[in-house]
């Protein structure tokens, strides 16, 4: 089921407006009602998942009598739910391409996103750092249906304090209606017109004899494929979360426009990279006291939970070693002599934010081709093939 | 002043609001909610109960209850009917309600059913005195509970009073509209008489002040025995038709639920004393959006000092205005303003006079000039007659009608005031007036103390604190005079400490010098072991995240604060391993989300 749809629309402005017929006190509990109305009729299997996982985490570290031990499990347990789907161990069907072929398995619908939800629920329980609520205040968390399908992976004290808050507010819900309009003409505009119909015309048009500036054209696009088409949905998440007076966290803040990739790794997918300084990075840090070991787990963290695969791997280790190499220069820097005048420092500026772009656009090739002779023969064209 | 001959407008007002104002409109929301339509209606039953049991215009009736709903609307029954309402502190200890009431002479109680002074006071009335009990009011009882209602007590009485439709058409001006007690257990006690004249005036003036109008959502709540809490709160909002939000008294832990109701019922005007203030400020992990609403426009600060370098604070960190006020109970509630308005809204000073006159004049009452300090004089139609039956007390503080504040003041060359210090003895910790006499009274009152003298010392939380100094027959702890005080006074009277010496320095009169007590509290704190080392931590962690500590508060968190991101955050912890010589355990590392866990976390390390 696509969002950019008529269907979806339907089920968007029906939630909204149940959502404020409903009284204002029952109003989250309205929403979590359509969520799992929803999530039955389009993936059961996750519903189901769903519905276990909300009982589970909510009430296994209250009623176990050593909550710590039976939070990590829960932790763990999910991970392996997440690892088995992932690496096709368990899976609820196939999609298949034109010639019957395996393309990929299916997963429950949104696992990846409330998997994430889960654990970062009960490890703010085990903190003690979850402000007070109730069963059904998580219940309405966890069956957000603005945030289902694809995100942001919002954080429950946020949620929590808007629910608190919550009211009626017609600026709030004109900014949803600006912000849903927003990202389906990204989506649309450029994502499905500009990004995957117009630039590859106009990149098919280049002379063949320039297959470098074809390849990094190609990676290019594909890299703004992926940055419109995610942050178009994003922005329609969190319109439509807007549309119910909900503030989710933004997703994305001009990644492209960043001076170092500490930088574009806090504004690209900023709700998953947060998810995992706070979950991975901490954690890791806090036990080796080593932050270069910290970006390369987060990193890898990132690309597997993307998919779970050899070239995911590899870009996340680029993307780690990237983040490792940015954190040694920072040790270095205040040796390095120091760039006066306005004119050097807009230059370092602009070649700062232009690197990074070009290490953020090159990591595109790791995923874009299907496989690693191709990926090879992609960075191999870029770096001596001709321009 | 009011002229005697002059009629009340409030017969005129409040029937013009019932006539005009939606009933549905809310017009309290607490944990219950009061609409207009019902007010109304028990005004009116009220007023058929006051006829029926002889409570008449002049009458005095004590009101004691710690429901707001009932407070309320009883407050403008007696308004609206000429009867005074003598507002007592609910949680007043048995013996200082039985003061009060005597000392008002009063007509009628009309008290908690389970105010543990209920029955005593009850004996305190004069003969004839009206006593009503006051019961919670539960929207929705069960068979059981509506068998086991009282049937008696208020509001059960109301459904056997029909709602009077011939309320007195006028009433005098001078019709005394309320009575506070700013000090019920001395000797010489006060009661503030406010007459209709003077409380309409003021709340004339408020209204224009504020901005106040159908559309105000009024969030204040200071206490309703206190005039910032009466005044400022209801009758502000009735009489501009706005709504008025009760969430209960305020609490540390409450930050989060004000904000909540600040957003969610969109108010517009925040009436609180500086101590909240400094509170939310200083020890609330409090959100730095919690005014940026939309909706609301300022906050009123009032009955206490507002601390200039937390006023510049908090507006910079919350992006709201703070409408500084100066008054007295005497005054109503205020009388001068530092804002809204930019022109008064100086920092560091209680603004311009609205609606009264100012002086500031010398022992010898002669008129100084801007820059000279000298005890402010206020006089305007919001000044009350007097004290009750205390001519003594009265011709003191009103002089050719003048009232003499007893705060010294010096006014600027903009026509803005500020105070510098007070003539009167009396404390105001965190806006609430703490009589040292009373204090006196109630630690001599032990068998072991010779003599006891209470004064005020700075406080940054509280603006001031209540300190006293006793000399004693045998030695006994601070903490069991502080407990014999507990059933004497009222809890914030309370001295947060008590030192005891050998003998009092005097003066040539005999009296115990207070500014060398005051030193000697002061020097005896300096002396104490220094601050602990968790301090460091906001140090700390500006020089790891490449900031100033000044920008630092136990707010700031990764989200809010520049430089600190998940690199700063380990810098910070060695840092701080390393200046305090602790060792944080990976679960420290993970919990510190803000500088105020940082601090908890540090804090708990050095203790262990």
């Amino acid at each position: 089921m696509s969002v950019v749809s008529l269907y979806w629309l339907g089920w968007l402005a029906g939630t909204v407006a149940l959502f404020w017929a409903a009284p204002s006190r029952v109003r989250h509990l309205v929403l979590a009602a359509i969520s799992l109305a929803f999530l039955t009729v389009h993936a059961p299997v996750s519903a189901v998942v769903l519905s276990v996982l909300a009982v589970l985490c909510f009430w296994l570290p209250r009623l176990s009598p050593r909550p710590a031990p039976a939070i990590f499990a829960m932790v763990l347990a999910i991970v392996a739910l997440l690892v088995a789907y992932k690496a096709g161990i368990l899976t609820i069907g196939a999609a298949f391409d034109d010639t019957g072929a395996v393309v990929r398995l299916v997963m429950p619908l949104g696992l990846s996103y409330y998997a994430f939800r889960c654990i970062h629920y009960l490890l703010e329980h085990y903190k003690g750092a979850l402000p007070p609520h109730r069963f059904s205040d998580f219940i309405g968390y966890l069956f957000f249906l603005p945030t289902l399908l694809a995100g942001p992976i919002h954080r429950f004290p946020d949620y929590q304090h808007d629910l608190s808050q919550h009211r009626w507010d017609a600026d709030t819900f004109s900014r949803g209606l600006e912000r849903v309009l927003y990202g389906y003409a990204q989506i649309v505009i450029l994502g499905n017109w500009f990004a995957s119909t117009k630039l590859p015309a106009l990149i098919a048009g280049i002379d063949p004899s320039r297959e470098a500036l074809i390849a990094y054209l190609d990676a290019l696009r594909f890299g703004l494929n992926v940055y419109f088409q995610f942050a178009g949905y994003s922005n329609v998440a969190i319109g439509f979360a807007l549309l119910l007076g909900f503030s989710v966290i933004e997703n994305f803040d001009w990644p492209f426009l960043r001076r170092n990739i500490s930088e574009f790794w806090r504004s690209w997918h900023i709700s998953l990279s947060g998810w995992c300084r706070a979950y991975v990075y901490m954690p890791v840090v806090a036990v080796t006291r080593n932050v270069q070991l910290g970006a390369l787990a987060t990193m890898l963290a990132i690309a597997l939970w993307h998919e779970l695969s050899l070239r995911y791997v590899l870009w996340g280790l680029y993307h780690g070693l990237g983040i490792v190499a940015w954190q040694l220069f920072q040790r270095a820097k205040p040796a390095l002599p120091m760039l006066r005048g306005p004119v050097a420092q807009g230059l370092a500026v602009g070649g700062s934010v232009a690197l990074t772009f070009n290490f953020v656009i090159l990591s595109f090739v790791l995923i874009k081709e299907a496989t690693m002779p191709d990926m090879l023969r992609a960075y191999a064209t870029i770096f001596t093939g001709t321009w | 002043m009011t002229d005697s001959d002059a009629l009340s407008p409030f017969p005129a007002a409040l029937d013009r609001i019932e006539a005009t104002v939606d009933p549905q409109r809310i017009f309290l929301q607490g944990e219950q909610v009061l609409r207009y339509g019902d007010l109304f209606d028990r005004v009116r039953r009220l007023a058929s109960f006051f006829r029926a049991r002889n409570l008449a215009p002049g009458a005095r009736v004590v009101i004691a209850s710690r429901d707001d709903r009932h407070v309320i609307t009883l407050l403008i029954a007696m308004i609206r009917t000429g009867v005074t309402a003598v507002v007592a502190d609910p949680a007043a200890p048995a013996d200082e309600l039985n003061k009060l009431i005597r000392a008002a002479d009063a007509h009628g109680l009309m008290i908690d059913a389970g105010h543990p002074a209920a029955a005593e006071a009850r004996d305190v009335l004069r003969d004839g005195g009206v006593f009503l009990t006051l019961h919670p009011e539960e929207e929705r009882r069960g068979l059981l509970g509506r068998l086991l209602a009282d049937k008696t007590g208020y509001p059960a009485l109301l459904k056997d009073h029909a709602p009077a439709r011939d309320l007195p058409g006028t009433l005098p001006d001078d019709t005394r509209a309320y009575i506070l007690f700013t000090s019920g257990t001395t000797s010489n006690p006060k009661g503030v008489e406010i007459t209709h004249g003077n409380l309409f005036a003021h709340i004339s003036t408020l209204n224009r002040v504020y901005g106040y109008d159908p559309n105000a959502r009024i969030l204040n709540q200071l206490p309703l025995h206190h005039t910032d809490g009466l005044v400022e709160g209801p009758m502000c909002a009735l009489l501009s038709g706005g709504t008025l939000y009760r969430p209960g008294p305020f609490s540390i832990q409450q930050i989060g639920t004000l904000a909540d109701w600040i957003a969610r019922h969109r108010i517009t005007h925040l009436v609180t004393v500086p101590t909240v203030l400094a509170l939310i400020e200083r020890l609330g992990d409090a959100d730095r959006a919690m005014f940026r609403t939309g909706d609301f426009r300022f906050i009123v600060s009032l009955a206490g000092y507002l601390d200039e370098g937390l006023w510049r604070r908090f507006e910079d960190r919350f992006g709201t205005r703070i409408v500084n006020v100066y008054g007295l109970t005497e005054t109503v509630s205020g009388s001068l303003y530092a804002g809204p308005d930019d022109a008064s809204h100086r920092y560091g000073t209680i603004g311009k006079p609205v609606d009264c006159e100012c002086r500031i004049v010398d022992e010898a009452g002669n008129d100084l000039s801007p820059g000279q300090v000298g005890e402010l004089l206020l006089r305007g139609p919001h000044v009350m007659p007097g004290y009750f039956r205390n001519l003594e007390a009265t011709t003191e503080a009103l002089r050719d009608g003048w009232l003499h504040t007893g705060d010294l003041a010096t006014m600027d060359d903009t026509g803005c005031y500020a105070i510098v210090g007070r003539k009167k003895s009396v404390i105001i910790k965190g806006g609430i007036n703490v009589y040292p006499e009373k204090v006196n009274a109630a630690l001599k009152s032990h068998p072991e103390v010779v003599d006891a003298a209470t004064f005020s010392l700075p406080d940054p939380v509280w603006g001031e604190t209540v300190a006293a100094c006793v000399t004693l027959r045998t030695p006994i702890a601070p903490s069991a005079l502080i407990e014999h005080c507990r059933s004497l006074i009222a809890p914030e009277s309370l001295p947060a400490e008590i030192h005891v010496l050998p003998e009092f320095p005097r003066g040539p009169a005999g009296k115990p010098v207070l500014n060398a007590l005051k030193s000697h509290v002061l020097k005896a704190r300096s002396q104490a072991p220094a601050p602990d080392p968790a301090a460091e931590v906001y140090v700390i962690a500006a020089r790891c995240f490449k900031t100033s500590a000044a920008d630092l508060s136990p707010a700031s968190t990764p989200e809010n604060t520049a430089g600190w991101d998940s690199y700063a955050h380990m810098e910070l912890t060695n840092a701080l391993e390393c200046a305090l010589g602790i060792r944080l355990a990976p679960k420290d590392i993970m919990s510190m989300g803000s500088l105020g866990d940082v601090e908890r976390i540090v804090r708990g390390k050095l203790a262990a």
